[in-house]
């Protein structure tokens, strides 16, 4: 054997040594994966589940990537680093979507609060100076008692909010400040008709 | 004259093989990325997404994303090797799948928002209904039995239901209609055990006799009566066992209570009669027919409950009980009159007239009229 025929022959096992001794890419795993916990300590597969589902997949795709390569003899885990960089991509992006869509329900739901609590404060001042007649009176008894219920709905709503429930929230401010304004708009309309029957 | 071009030189076959191999090898290396479908599939999974895929149709989805990921990786891994070794071959026919894969996901996660939505607007519907019905026989019912807070309840619910699924939340809107029909079941069921308490209550004999005797007077005289169905709300007008004419009511506030006296706002049970009809302009109420409550039996059963320290010593008997108009209105609002609708007051003061048998009862036992 001659001396070029050795050389190429030592360069070959070298770089054969050096592809099938690549390691798995312990790094890039844990560096995705810790992006990925951030993400579901955000609350990720509820605030942001599209997002979540990218990031996720990316993962499962780069550890099947990992498990493939640690099988074969000559390993290559370019592929499965470039998985985990897109794991990392979404888990990170994630993160931020679910971060921004919980503090939007947040600020929504506090919105609703308050829009309701004003709804329900306008239809106690309404029914407060409605005259009391025979007429009125079975109609008023009955607003009476749905207010009360209103404001019952919406210190649940409230709780809701403390335990960060906030689609929960939000829906029933909404239906309670719905049901607020249906009083008042009646109790309104009452009003607007003795005023008219006063001018005649 | 014209100057003629050498001929070119044949080229040499070697040569020319080695430049076909340079060419083809340059084009397949100058393949480009399937950026194209990877494009494609991002929009299409941006169009899942709007329909919560992931949610809804989280394995068809995940899948999806899997080969998106992929793909993308794949492109990436190439776009880094060296424009010799890079090879698209692979990330085309990933992204291809991809884009496959994105557009059933698409269209399953869009399929399950339609039929989502469409149960959603189903079980709201039907939650309205069951609203309407459980208002219009909760009117029957005293206001203890905490039917009207769960019908209240119930139509919060509704709207959550409505709210949820005006932002796409057909999920939440199924639970919040589902959460409302729980509530109507119970208040229907705490209605059904006080219906068949009431319809076992002791005064149903008094009832059955007073109805009985109606009838049987109005077949003898001839002349119309009027019976009022508490529990129905519904006046009765007859000629024996012949019935005229059947109209709604509104009863007094406390509803099928039992009269015992001034201001209780319950209408009375006994039998009566007409005394005076008044016309518009002699009453507020459109119509009205007076009736002669308190009659002898009222006040006898008044001393007894006086006597056995019921009702106190300041406590009076009441009267002014009428038959009226501007009622219809689907509650009870009187003082203890019987309240009909304008028209319904018309009809039935053109066929009664004074001395006209009235006789109010809890409700007509079966039987009583045949």
């Amino acid at each position: 054997m001659n001396n070029r025929r050795l050389l190429s022959l030592t360069l070959t096992l070298v770089v054969v040594l050096a592809v099938g001794c690549a390691k798995a890419p312990q790094e890039d795993v844990n560096s995705a994966q810790a992006e990925i916990d951030r993400a579901r300590q955000a609350q990720a597969d509820v605030w942001a589940p599209n997002e979540f589902q990218a990031a996720d997949q990316a993962i499962s795709a780069a550890q099947a990537e990992i498990a493939a390569q640690d099988q074969k003899w000559m390993k290559n885990y370019d592929k499965a680093k470039e998985l985990l960089a897109k794991a990392k991509e979404e888990g990170a992006k994630a993160a931020e979507a679910a971060a921004a869509n919980k503090e939007q329900a947040r600020k929504d739901a506090e919105a609703g609060i308050a829009e309701a609590d004003t709804a329900i404060q306008a239809a106690e001042a309404a029914l407060k100076v409605a005259p009391v007649t025979k007429d009125s009176k079975a109609d008023l008894a009955l607003f009476k008692s749905d207010l009360e219920g209103l404001r019952s709905t919406l210190d649940g709503a409230r709780q809701a909010f403390s335990a960060e429930d906030y689609k929960k929230a939000l829906e029933s401010t909404a239906s309670v400040q719905e049901k607020a304004a249906s009083i008042t708009a009646q109790l309104e309309e009452a009003k607007a008709k003795r005023m008219a029957a006063r001018k005649r | 004259m014209t100057r003629r071009r050498p001929p070119s030189p044949p080229f040499d076959p070697a040569l020319r093989a080695a430049a076909v191999f340079c060419l083809a090898f340059a084009a397949s290396a100058c393949d480009p990325p399937p950026l194209h479908d990877l494009e494609a599939a991002e929009r299409v999974m941006r169009r899942a997404a709007a329909a919560d895929g992931a949610v809804r149709v989280p394995e068809i989805c995940a899948a999806a994303r899997s080969a998106l990921v992929r793909a993308e990786a794949e492109v990436r891994l190439q776009g880094k090797r060296s424009f010799l070794a890079r090879d698209y071959e692979e990330s085309s026919v990933l992204a291809l799948q991809a884009r496959r894969a994105a557009e059933t996901c698409a269209l399953h996660a869009g399929a399950a928002r339609n039929r989502l939505r469409q149960r959603a607007a189903a079980a709201l519907a039907g939650l309205e209904g069951w609203i309407a019905r459980a208002s219009a026989l909760a009117r029957h019912v005293p206001e203890g039995l905490g039917v009207k807070a769960r019908l209240l309840k119930a139509e919060i619910a509704l709207g959550e239901g409505r709210s949820a699924s005006d932002r796409g939340q057909y999920e939440r809107a199924q639970e919040a209609a589902a959460r409302g029909r729980a509530l109507i079941f119970a208040a229907v069921a705490s209605m059904d055990r006080f219906f068949d308490s009431y319809r076992g209550d002791p005064r149903r004999s008094s009832w059955k006799r007073w109805v009985v005797e109606t009838i049987r007077d109005s077949e003898r005289t001839g002349e119309a009566a009027i019976i009022v169905d508490k529990l129905r709300r519904q006046l009765l007008l007859v000629r024996g066992t012949e019935e005229l004419a059947s109209y709604p009511v509104d009863l007094g506030i406390a509803g099928i209570e039992f009269k015992t006296r001034a201001g209780d706002e319950a209408t009375p049970e006994g039998r009566y009669r007409v005394t005076e009809v008044r016309g518009p302009g002699q009453t507020r109420y459109h119509r009205a027919l007076m009736l002669d409550y308190p009659n002898a039996e009222d006040q006898a059963r008044f001393r007894r409950l006086r006597r056995s320290g019921k009702i106190t010593r300041a406590q009076e008997i009441g009267g002014l009980i009428e038959i009226h108009g501007k009622g219809g209105r689907g509650q009870d609002w009187t003082q203890g009159c019987v309240a009909l609708e304008n028209g319904d007051m018309d009809e039935l003061a053109s066929s009664v007239g004074v001395g006209t048998r009235v006789t109010i009862v809890g409700t007509i036992p079966d039987g009583a009229i045949e």
